[in-house]
């Protein structure tokens, strides 16, 4: 066997594999965000693959049982076929370990995850939750289930960083009970309820240092009356803050919004790195949020209750959700064109935005 | 060097990293993607198939693999899983498999593929961080500070 023939086999070998990997990705239908990751991984797979195989060689001609190279894509290859709780107790194994998972599991899930909604598919008082059309949706959690047997009408308040908040309750409106869920592990913890809360949201607290730590804080609003300050009989908002880590409510200051207590719906939402809080009447609920001339959306869900307690919830996000209603409701003309009205609507309501500060942040 | 059999079967024959030399049928060959395209790019002609990452134990193992696979085609479905959990059992230990997964990854069979990272996968789902870097000699890169930050962000995940 000459020289030559082979260095024109290890070309032809290189280029064998990048066909294979290209039909790898029409195959997988893999979300445009991912196929972007991979595309720029794979345009430096010709320089990876030589070192790859030189590892392999080396590693293979190792007559030592531990192996000190495990190859990216082999490694993928087995990461891809655990379960999500092993997924996020192996981040912590290396920092390869964890970028390569935050690549592959987290980017397209956090991105994801503000459209969870109850599921089209399985209705309102389904045992699933989440999922768009192509998701079927999480197993909603046991504790969420035994909470309300008995139709159940469940609010999600918001996600993130791979929590979500729901809010249960037994009957229409009646006995609200606040849930923080981790669909991705089934662990579902209840909120001590200890405030009526007049508005929730959910979102990152970024004005602390380690906002990681505070990544996960349920906020409360809720008006109070305010004698001594406004008008009588005006309202306004005090926010409480749920620290997930530490398990406890604060008081966070209440924005100078001032609100009206009947007609008018209140919701709670993240814009960009601002606690946002909206407040408009009627049905046109509208959560869209100017800033700086540029519109964005608070990612939030909006319910729109109907006279048989069945609730229609839209949703914002980067793309507009509409979701179907009890099982016995297809997507509807009249769906889509809620979905449009509200897409199109402009800002009615009064948005308050602020730092928000954590009661921890000196 | 195309031997050919009584069946009319097409032999080839593969050389592996350590020199070990095995006859294989040709079909029974081109389970393996890469040696597919090496026998279409005409580079089985004359002389073996080098293989140069895989040593002669594992490329025996894949050989058994590949032979059963090509011959089973009517054969039902049961039985082969059955030898296949059988044949999974025998590689016995991690590096075994690791090996037999890094030789199917570079010889594109993907059957073998799944197989082995299915394996692997169920081997490590219930393992500690510790465990799993032990497995494979991978070293904790993390400074403690960002260990203390991974664990945070996973506390909710894990309590």
């Amino acid at each position: 066997m000459s020289a030559s023939r082979s260095s024109g086999k290890q070309k032809r070998d290189g280029g064998r594999d990048d066909t294979a990997m290209e039909t790898k990705h029409n195959k997988t239908r893999a979300p445009a965000n991912r196929l972007l990751v991979d595309q720029a991984k794979s345009t430096n797979t010709d320089q990876a693959k030589s070192t790859n195989t030189e590892q392999l060689l080396i590693s293979t001609n190792m007559t030592a049982p531990n192996r000190s190279c495990l190859p990216p894509d082999i490694l993928e290859e087995i990461l891809d076929l655990l379960p999500t709780k092993s997924i996020e107790r192996f981040r912590s194994v290396s920092k390869s370990f964890f970028s390569l998972l935050a690549i592959k599991f987290n980017l397209p899930k956090l991105q994801h995850y503000p459209c969870i909604t109850n599921s089209s598919k399985y209705g309102m008082n389904s045992e699933y939750i989440g999922g768009d059309v192509k998701n079927e949706g999480f197993r909603a959690p046991d504790e969420l289930l035994f909470a309300a047997p008995d139709q159940r009408l469940c609010l999600l308040l918001g996600s993130c960083n791979r929590l979500v908040v729901l809010n249960v309750s037994n009957q229409c409106g009646a006995k609200w009970e606040t849930f923080v869920w981790n669909p991705f592990t089934g662990i579902c913890r209840k909120l001590p309820h200890r405030y009526c809360s007049y508005a929730y949201g959910f979102g990152c607290d970024s004005a602390c240092n380690d906002y990681k730590v505070f990544a996960a804080t349920a906020l409360h609003w809720r008006p109070r009356e305010e004698s001594s300050r406004g008008e009588k009989g005006d309202q306004f908002i005090a926010a409480i803050a749920f620290d997930l880590e530490k398990e406890k409510f604060h008081l966070v200051h209440g924005p100078p919004v001032q609100i009206s207590p009947a007609g008018y719906v209140s919701r709670l939402g993240v814009v960009g790195e601002y606690l946002c809080f909206s407040h408009s009447p009627g049905y046109k609920r509208n959560i869209i949020w100017e800033r700086e001339g540029r519109v964005e959306y608070v990612c939030d869900f909006i319910p729109q209750y109907f006279k048989d307690g069945r609730c229609m919830m839209l949703q914002f996000c980067c793309d507009l959700h509409v979701l179907k209603w009890n099982n016995n409701l297809e997507e509807s003309d009249e769906a889509e064109k809620y979905s449009k009205k509200i897409k199109l609507g402009r800002a009615l309501g009064v948005p308050y935005a602020q730092t928000l500060t954590s009661p921890y942040a000196s | 060097m195309s031997i050919t059999t009584e069946n009319n079967e097409k032999m080839i024959t593969l050389m592996s990293s350590d020199g070990e030399e095995f006859v294989v049928e040709e079909a029974v060959a081109a389970q393996s993607q890469t040696i597919k395209h090496l026998i279409e790019d005409g580079c089985s002609t004359e002389g073996s198939i080098p293989l140069p990452n895989v040593t002669g134990r594992v490329l025996s193992e894949v050989i058994q693999y590949c032979k059963k696979h090509s011959s089973s085609d009517d054969k039902e479905e049961k039985e082969l899983e059955a030898w296949d959990a059988e044949f999974v059992k025998a590689a016995d230990d991690h590096v075994a498999l690791t090996d037999l997964m890094m030789a199917a990854n570079f010889l594109d069979i993907k059957g073998l593929l799944d197989l082995v990272a299915q394996t692997l996968a169920n081997m490590i789902t219930g393992k500690s961080p510790e465990e799993v870097r032990r497995m494979w000699n991978i070293k904790n890169d993390f400074t403690p500070e960002e260990a203390e930050k991974v664990r945070k962000e996973n506390q909710w995940a894990f309590e």
